[in-house]
């Protein structure tokens, strides 16, 4: 699992700290941490990590936006959606973007290594 | 006792079935919801103390979010810093014991994830698609009303002190049925 670079964005410290600290728990040491879409579409440019964990409602840059962003630079890139703003309008924008998946926050730990897991290349 | 038994017991044991023919539809559902989450992810044990509405309000620290769409709405989290540095630590169980910012991060966190699934239960319920801006946290604001407008002040009595939430729905109707 060392070499899995995963990149967790979102405007909550709390929230990054969470979720980094359940991806260290399921083995990922290799987490990098950004605070909006901004720096999430840059990093990704320079890191090309194998997941993007984005929220949606950030400063800056929502995570819609950086979604759309980021498969235009690169359309097989892996994003997954954590939010809570899960509302029917946002799936489908979310989808429409190009993620492939959406967790609905607060985060249950068994469904983000469901969604991980399923979503890693194998 | 299940969850929805625990916010209608917390909600009868309040003034909330005598002010709710003076609210809206839309701040009705928000109180409900609230009482269901504080319950949920911070505290099962908390009195909900008198609801009142008022044209103006200042609050301390902004710690707010706007929820978008139509209707659309103010609303923020207020009180003493010593209780609110309690209430962020209940939540987010970070060792928080100052009024620093993460406490404030905590608190609008907190805002964020309450307001994030109030629209999506109005999103579910198919009654309205609303959207959230980013949380803002600056320093104290005063808050007034339009013409038609009220500001809901949402008491909610902890072990360690009272935390008010605000509610500024912003004028404009909707009927949840």
């Amino acid at each position: 699992m060392s070499d899995i670079k995963l990149l967790v964005c979102d405007d909550s410290i709390l929230a990054r700290k969470s979720m980094t600290g359940m991806l260290n728990s399921f083995g990922y040491e290799n987490v990098i941490e950004v605070s909006n879409g901004e720096d999430a579409v840059n990093k990704y440019k320079e890191e090309k990590p194998d997941i993007v964990f984005l929220d949606i409602v950030m400063p800056v840059k929502d995570g819609i936006t950086a979604t759309k962003e980021i498969i235009e630079f690169d359309p097989h890139a892996v994003i997954i959606v954590i939010s809570s703003v899960g509302t029917q309008t946002h799936l489908r924008e979310v989808i429409k973007a190009g993620a492939r998946d959406f967790i609905q926050k607060p985060v249950d730990a068994e469904l983000l290594k469901q969604v991980l897991d399923h979503n890693l290349p194998s | 006792m299940t969850n929805d038994e625990l916010t209608l017991n917390i909600l009868s044991n309040s003034n909330y079935a005598e002010i709710s023919d003076s609210l809206t539809a839309f701040v009705k559902a928000y109180i409900e919801k609230l009482i269901e989450d504080v319950s949920l992810y911070v505290d099962s044990s908390i009195i909900l103390c008198t609801i009142e509405t008022v044209d103006t309000y200042r609050a301390g620290h902004e710690l707010s979010q706007d929820i978008t769409g139509v209707p659309s709405a103010y609303s923020a989290i207020d009180g003493d810093p010593a209780v609110l540095t309690h209430f962020a630590e209940q939540y987010a169980k970070l060792g928080i014991d100052s009024f620093d910012d993460l406490c404030k991060e905590a608190i609008v966190d907190f805002l964020n994830l309450h307001n994030g699934l109030f629209i999506v239960l109005l999103s579910k319920l198919n009654v309205c698609e609303l959207s959230l801006n980013a949380p803002k946290n600056t320093e104290s604001i005063n808050l007034t009303t339009d013409v038609n407008g009220k500001i809901t002040i949402i008491p909610i009595k902890f072990s360690f002190g009272i935390v008010k939430f605000l509610l500024y729905e912003l004028p404009g109707s909707m009927d949840i049925g």
